[in-house]
């Protein structure tokens, strides 16, 4: 019943999208917006005079984008369901509709979009009561991150559906036709640029928002300041969740194809090597994901862990021995109150020499070294430092790169303690003194061989041999 | 209006330039009413004297080589390396304009453009069909909110 009534809505949008496109439109009728399109920097701004032109289209923006979707809901028979129903078929017309505003910009600007035009008109979070029904209101949102609908006291961020699943990626689990495979690998190539682009975008604004609001709390500590100042800090972080969610969603689905991809390995040269920089392209992706985590000691909720599990499991299965997933995957598992895998452990006996990082995997280590144990986390030091050693030819490190592995192992302690989710008691039989002597002695060979002590960099080189020490 | 002129420097999407200050700075050095796209085409022009690129030209020339493969732009860009003397060839013009080595391995190609803050596009205007996979046919318009919207009826409407 719900998916019917879900297809039918996404059937009427469609049907009359031209209708929707031309409220999105409205704005352009309007003088003063040009203008605000040049300076708009995704940062809400004052026009020095508004007129009553603006006031008058934000109401009318208002009001048709309200009805328009009422009347869709009305017509696809929405209201005649039971308010669970109600409930879930909003949230998945929701997150379509987000998608779609996503995909959405006006006269060919990528800075004129929906998000644009919520600060123009300047009718963040206006909400309309479209439904009541035993008790329970239902209501239509419009905020800068998008349209949100639902029952009228949801605090909820609007939530939006991962790009791949509109990007055609189950088409090709067989491939009958190279052409059309390698248009459409470049075409993930651009929603990949794309998307993060949107990640880095959204951040920024975020950043400069808190930025303001910091600095006038710095300047003149009042009551309000203070308030704004923790609003803004909720915001920042529940947005950066969501945003993070709703990117690793998209490059797990990505993931996943091109491994299903690589394992089929009969395609022309051509393809492969698109392949092999699709995979190269995601990666860099996903560490702007760590970004927040290991820069700014974000706190990721844990979803987003799971996802990161998932994205670390389908790369290791296109190439069992890529040392960098192997890293992230234990992070997780480390943060989860999990054993350290033997298999990692293995990799140091095993693999004598020149193992491929992927990606730095200190950005993983980072961004959630603040909820694993200490040991797990000399431990992934350990194998992250010999793994560096090893990776650089011929092994020497120098000054900068040792300050990585230095600020990896302070990292920890750059949090402020959380007891409540923080792993503080971990199985000791998990792992032996033993190990930790022995790994040490392997690290401590390579620091002593591959680096080269001066009086400026002395401090830096004992705090590593300390810090690497049980 | 000038809002409805074709842009053709849309051919390759600038990114939108992120609104923390150290950006927003990058783009006020940027000449007023130049888009970052004509900035870059003209740092093109002044490295290719004799061919003396506009930015809308520099565009659609990185348009059509990016999305071209390997082969053919390998080979493309060696007939355009022909037709000039090398010292034309200077280590600024290497800079800017993404070399035929670059362009013809994937990886670097995208890197370049991950550095470059500009986001490939997947239609060209131009056929390349001789000898590789790359047709004009075959590729694909970029994605869009009513391509977006088709696709997810068809998502809806299949059973789960």
């Amino acid at each position: 019943m719900s998916n019917i009534i879900i297809q039918k809505i996404i059937s009427e949008f469609e049907k009359d999208f031209d209708t929707f496109e031309n409220y999105l439109l409205l704005s352009t009728e309007i003088n003063e917006f040009k203008d605000y399109l040049l300076n708009y920097r995704g940062m809400p701004f004052r026009l020095k005079e508004s007129s009553l032109q603006v006031s008058q289209c934000a109401k009318q923006f208002t009001e048709d984008t309200m009805s328009y979707f009422i009347n869709i809901f009305s017509k696809s028979g929405l209201f005649s369901c039971q308010n669970h129903e109600i409930t879930n078929i909003l949230c998945e017309v929701e997150k379509s509709v987000n998608l779609i505003l996503y995909y959405w910009f006006g006269l060919n600007d990528r800075n004129y979009q929906f998000m644009t035009l919520i600060h123009f008109y300047n009718i963040n979070n206006v909400s309309s009561v479209f439904l009541t029904k035993n008790n329970q209101d239902f209501s239509v949102t419009l905020t800068e991150y998008g349209i949100k609908f639902g029952l009228a006291e949801s605090l909820h961020e609007p939530k939006c559906m991962p790009v791949s699943k509109v990007c055609a990626l189950t088409d090709f689990y067989i491939p009958n036709n190279e052409r059309v495979l390698f248009a459409r690998i470049r075409t993930v190539q651009r929603e990949i640029c794309l998307l993060i682009d949107d990640w880095e975008h959204l951040n920024s604004v975020l950043a400069v928002d808190y930025g303001t609001k910091y600095q006038n709390l710095q300047q003149n500590n009042s009551k309000k300041s203070e308030e704004e100042f923790e609003a803004v800090s909720l915001k920042m972080n529940i947005r950066r969740d969501t945003l993070a969610l709703w990117c690793m969603e998209s490059f797990c689905d990505f993931q996943d194809w091109i491994t299903v991809l690589k394992t089929k390995n009969n395609f022309n040269e051509d393809i492969l090597s698109e392949i092999d920089a699709t995979a190269a392209l995601l990666l860099s992706a996903v560490q702007k994901i760590f970004l927040p985590a290991s820069v700014s000691r974000h706190r990721y909720c844990r979803e987003i862990l799971s996802l990161f599990k998932k994205f670390a499991t389908s790369r290791i299965a296109m190439n069992s021995e890529d040392l960098s997933s192997h890293l992230l995957l234990q992070v997780i598992q480390s943060s989860e109150g999990k054993d350290f895998s033997n298999l990692l452990l293995s990799f140091i006996e095993k693999k004598p020499f020149e193992w491929s990082l992927t990606f730095d995997p200190s950005s993983a280590l980072k961004a959630f070294s603040w909820s694993y144990s200490r040991e797990h986390h000399i431990l992934l030091c350990l194998i992250y430092t010999i793994s560096y050693f090893r990776k650089i030819a011929p092994n020497f490190v120098d000054n900068h790169q040792l300050s990585d592995i230095a600020t990896t192992i302070q990292m920890p302690e750059t949090f402020a303690i959380d007891t409540q989710h923080k792993i503080l008691n971990f199985d000791k039989s998990d792992i032996s003194p033993d190990l930790f002597e022995k790994l040490y002695i392997i690290a401590k060979g390579y620091l002593e061989k591959n680096f080269k002590v001066t009086k400026n960099n002395e401090e830096l080189y004992m705090f590593v041999l300390n810090g690497l020490k049980l | 209006m000038s809002f409805n002129e074709d842009y053709e420097e849309n051919m390759i999407v600038p990114r939108r330039r992120a609104a923390s200050e150290i950006k927003l700075l990058r783009l006020e050095l940027i000449p007023k009413g130049k888009t970052p796209c004509e900035e870059i085409g003209s740092e093109w022009s002044s490295a290719q004297p004799a061919e003396n690129l506009s930015p809308s030209k520099a565009a659609l020339c990185l348009g059509i080589e990016v999305w071209a493969p390997q082969s053919v732009v390998k080979k493309r860009y060696k007939t355009l390396q022909l037709r000039y003397p090398p010292d034309q060839f200077v280590e600024k013009h290497i800079e800017w304009r993404p070399s035929a080595e670059l362009l013809g391995n994937p990886t670097s190609r995208l890197n370049w453009f991950w550095q470059s803050g500009f986001v490939p596009l997947p239609v060209s205007k131009l056929d390349y069909k001789e000898g590789s996979l790359w047709d004009k046919q075959n590729a694909e318009p970029e994605i869009d909110s009513r391509l977006a919207l088709k696709r997810l009826k068809q998502l809806t409407s299949s059973p789960q």
